[in-house]
């Protein structure tokens, strides 16, 4: 249609876009051959669309802008790993629930505990004024069940100094697996390695000053990745050598070296997440990399991410100098 | 491997940075024309990539992950940041297109003329940020962000209809105020040569 009676107005913006069909750009286009108004709000219409497109300037981003976003869904997986650990799914929705069960569950308590103590007092009223036999006045033949059934929270009560070694509590706390509802605690696992190094409860099953020879011993014992050990020369520390460590419940490269005035630097590298690490660390970050620290008795533990690999340095040297060690040899996967 | 749930979890995380990330910059860019403040325009960025990440089990890798960015960092700001601050829409339809077509039939504007104008960039932002609110917002979607008319109207919630007139009102509206512009610079290129 070239119908000088009637103007286009949204379909000129249609064609300006591109949006028409073959035959709508056609009828429009002969329409504009002859409609000088239409023709005129048509360029208009395009200039305008070009110069915005080519001339606009996008501004900038804030310089933290990335990091602080990348921190905050750091904070949202430790969020979202912590409520898995202890708050099950179901709770929100089942909670009403529960608590009816919970209040149910106390009210037939009281009735039964009602009744009971009813029943006793009401057959044997003597029982009020008649102490008890204490535990420790029961005869040692007829011991042993009785105190099997004994709560263990009160090891006390027992006479029987066997039973007393049964509950001696595990020498050490580190030492404990984690349950499905707690977490290993990396760090102090991690702290304590290095103190058995120190005092030679851990031993090293290659000792050498030779990185590449050190990396194929990784590699020999099946460590699950490649294994970097760092070449500190620069910095005056040497290798010493390695082993294969356990780390919760995975295995660790774990390789030491030596510095000046006989100090001790450990690295241990296993696959895993930083978001396993506890809450508590400070954060440092240098070249995009993200280094959680933490300080456990006199020493530093530095852990950052490389791929699906944790590696950890550990030492009693100044904190600053271990953060830098570790902001030297960091590389960014 | 005892591990393989908690790399599965960090491939969710390295996948959402490879598709979402990218597009930070057009989001703020937008969400600073949006809020017109830069610390708003943080705030409501680092709102908007949280939220989609928390989301983001809902996202089909593949599709516009753009457009769906753009829908959730639009949505955040009428519910949060609208409220405060809704911007009148000052604009007299009829008025600014009663200019229009006078400019036109004016014969002022020569679009052969305004080949030659060198009309700058700081210009174009100044214009666009003079324009309403939903007016702009068409602007950038359409021909900032080479949105299609449907995601962009997906994004802003309103039907296709009123986008495309959005978007038309809001071209005529930069139409003049760039045309000044674009007339002086024009004349001045011609005459120059």
């Amino acid at each position: 249609m070239t119908d000088q009676t009637r103007h286009f107005k949204e379909e000129i913006q249609e064609l300006a876009d591109d949006r028409l069909s073959a035959a709508g750009r056609i009828e429009l286009e002969k329409h504009l051959e002859l409609c000088d108004e239409c023709r005129r709000e048509f360029e208009a219409l395009r200039w305008t669309k070009q110069i915005t497109r080519e001339k606009y300037v996008a501004e900038l981003l804030p310089a933290k802008l990335n990091e602080n976003i990348l921190a905050a869904l750091e904070l949202e997986d430790r969020k979202s790993r912590d409520n898995v650990l202890l708050t099950p799914n179901w709770w929100p929705r089942q909670r009403a629930s529960l608590a009816y069960v919970i209040l149910l569950l106390v009210a037939i308590a009281l009735v039964l505990s009602y009744f009971l103590l009813r029943g006793r007092l009401g057959t044997s009223p003597e029982l009020l004024s008649k102490p008890e036999q204490p535990i420790k006045q029961e005869s040692p033949s007829k011991s042993n069940e009785a105190k099997k059934s004994e709560p263990p929270t009160k090891p006390e009560l027992s006479p029987e100094p066997e039973l007393s070694k049964q509950v001696t509590p595990p020498k050490r706390k580190l030492q404990t697996r984690p349950t499905s509802f707690s977490r290993p605690d990396l760090p102090s696992e991690v702290a304590r390695d290095y103190r058995e190094y120190r005092t030679e409860k851990i031993r090293l099953t290659l000792t050498t000053a030779d990185v590449k020879e050190m990396e194929k011993f990784f590699s020999d014992e099946h460590i699950p990745f490649e294994t970097r050990v760092f070449d500190l020369g620069m910095m005056n520390y040497r290798l010493l050598g390695g082993r294969v460590n356990r780390l919760d419940t995975r295995k660790s490269a774990f390789f030491v070296y030596r510095g000046e005035g006989n100090a001790i630097l450990v690295c241990q590298m296993y696959l895993g997440a930083v978001r396993e690490l506890p809450a508590g660390a400070v954060l440092r970050e240098n070249k995009g990399i993200h280094f959680y620290i933490y300080r456990k008795k006199g020493l530093t533990v530095a852990f950052w991410q490389e791929g699906a690999v944790i590696c950890v340095l550990t030492s009693e040297i100044d904190s600053e100098q271990l953060i830098q060690l570790a902001f030297a040899k960091a590389i960014k996967v | 491997m005892a591990d393989s749930p908690t790399i599965g979890k960090k491939n969710t995380r390295a996948q959402f940075e490879a598709v979402a990330l990218p597009f930070m910059r057009s989001i703020y860019n937008t969400a600073l024309s949006l809020t017109r403040r830069p610390e708003d325009a943080n705030d409501l960025v680092q709102e908007t990539y949280l939220r989609a990440y928390r989301t983001f089990s809902n996202f089909t890798l593949g599709t516009n992950c753009k457009a769906w960015l753009f829908k959730i960092m639009y949505s955040i700001f009428v519910n949060k940041y609208h409220k405060d601050r809704r911007e009148p829409e000052s604009v007299s339809v009829e008025e600014m297109e009663e200019n229009f077509h006078r400019s036109l039939a004016g014969g002022e504007w020569d679009p052969y003329l305004a080949q030659d104008a060198r009309v700058m960039a700081t210009e174009v932002n100044q214009a666009l940020n003079r324009l309403p609110e939903s007016f702009r917002l068409a602007v950038l979607l359409v021909d900032v962000e080479e949105m299609s008319y449907e995601e962009a109207a997906a994004i802003l919630n309103c039907p296709l209809g009123t986008l495309r007139s959005r978007l038309f009102r809001a071209r005529k509206l930069l139409f003049l105020e760039l045309q000044p512009y674009a007339l002086k610079t024009g004349y001045l290129q011609r005459s120059q040569r």
